[in-house]
């Protein structure tokens, strides 16, 4: 064994908490090792120096001040009971009415879902949708657009005829 | 007077839980003088350490319904009064009350246990303890912890891991390192102690 592995042991070989073989292989490194030796005296000696440090009583007034601090805990505590308890309570009072209230939150919940969340869509669901609208309303608009032209396709189609017409004209 | 509580500390936390208030009565006259000790020997100051002291109890009340007798109640009580004892070190509020170190133990209208026969002598006891006291609190948080969980409260070292959140090893590791310093520290104490006997 050596100095090094000794030191996690010193304690424990103080407080005879070794099992026997790692208390005899201690022993035979004490009995070569003077500084290790002087260690263990050492350590020995000032655990018996701090059993001078007695203990303290606590003041006369620490009951009564934990009393105090504990009922404002429990007056605490009391208080969040009775805010929470007629919540807990009423799944046992009332089972069908529960029931009910939380089928119609799922049935709206689900049927909300359904419809789409402009503020929850991400940006990709975002742009599709408006590709194919915008798709659609380019269809749509230049077919208005064109309607006018096409109440009006007879005159256009003859439109040439008509300046050749107006430019024959003296 | 009190009711005679029976059973063990876990036992007891157990129906603390069920709302018995007696119990946790019990718990805590059983523990409140080695708690406050404890915490006196961590932050040097009699006022903190009890207010500290009166912290963990409240917190063991918060925490009832939570307990689990997995491990000794000492365990689990010390695993929550070390974590506060070490916030309080860490956050540095103990600097500002450094001056309580060479305040004797016991302060005003406290009485010492152990008072020496004659006012030279409780100098001496006196001079010698706030060297030890002055030893330990120049140990770092954790090195001090360990050994005032070992010395004082003859915690083992599965318990002084666990009230650390370390492993055993580490705890072995610390003890032997604070007893190196408390040695070169305080080791004419002993001689003279030696010489004296």
């Amino acid at each position: 064994m050596t100095c090094h592995q000794f030191e996690p042991l010193a304690i424990p070989y103080l407080d005879g908490k070794l099992p026997p073989a790692q208390r005899k292989a201690v022993e035979m490194h004490l009995a070569d090792c003077a500084s290790c030796t002087e260690r263990v005296q050492g350590f020995s000696a000032v655990s018996s120096v701090l059993e001078e440090w007695k203990n303290i009583e606590p003041s006369p007034w620490f009951d009564a001040r934990l009393e105090q601090r504990l009922a404002q805990e429990k007056q605490a505590s009391g208080w969040l009971d009775r805010w929470l308890r007629p919540i807990w309570l009423v799944p046992l009072r009332f089972p069908a009415a529960v029931l009910a209230v939380l089928v119609l939150v799922s049935v709206v919940v689900i049927r909300t879902g359904d419809l789409p969340g402009p503020e929850q869509e991400t940006a990709s669901e975002q742009v599709a949708p408006m590709v194919m609208v915008t798709a659609a309303n380019v269809d749509e608009v230049a077919l208005y657009q064109s309607l006018p032209v096409l109440e009006n396709w007879e005159l256009l189609r003859n439109f040439e005829v008509l300046q050749e017409l107006g430019s024959a004209t003296p | 007077m009190e009711a005679v509580v029976l059973g063990s500390d876990a036992e007891l936390m157990e129906r603390v839980k069920d709302g018995d208030e007696s119990s946790f009565a019990y718990l805590l006259s059983k523990h409140r003088d080695p708690l406050v000790n404890f915490m006196y020997r961590m932050v040097h100051n009699s006022a903190i350490a009890e207010e500290l002291a009166q912290d963990v109890f409240l917190r063991v009340y918060r925490a009832r319904h939570s307990y689990v007798a997995t491990a000794k109640f000492t365990t689990w009580l010390y695993r929550i009064a070390t974590h506060v004892a070490l916030n309080f070190l860490r956050d540095g509020r103990h600097s500002r009350h450094q001056a309580s170190l060479d305040e004797p133990d016991g302060v005003a209208g406290r009485t010492l246990r152990d008072p020496g026969p004659t006012a030279e002598d409780r100098l001496l006891v006196e001079a010698r303890r706030r060297e030890i006291r002055q030893a330990i609190a120049a140990l770092p948080a954790k090195q001090r912890a360990a050994v005032i969980l070992h010395k004082y409260h003859e915690l083992d070292y599965s318990q002084i891991a666990q009230s650390l959140q370390c492993s055993e090893s580490a705890v072995k590791s610390l003890l032997f390192r604070a007893y190196e310093t408390l040695r070169s520290r305080l080791g004419h104490l002993a001689h003279s102690r030696v010489s004296r006997t």
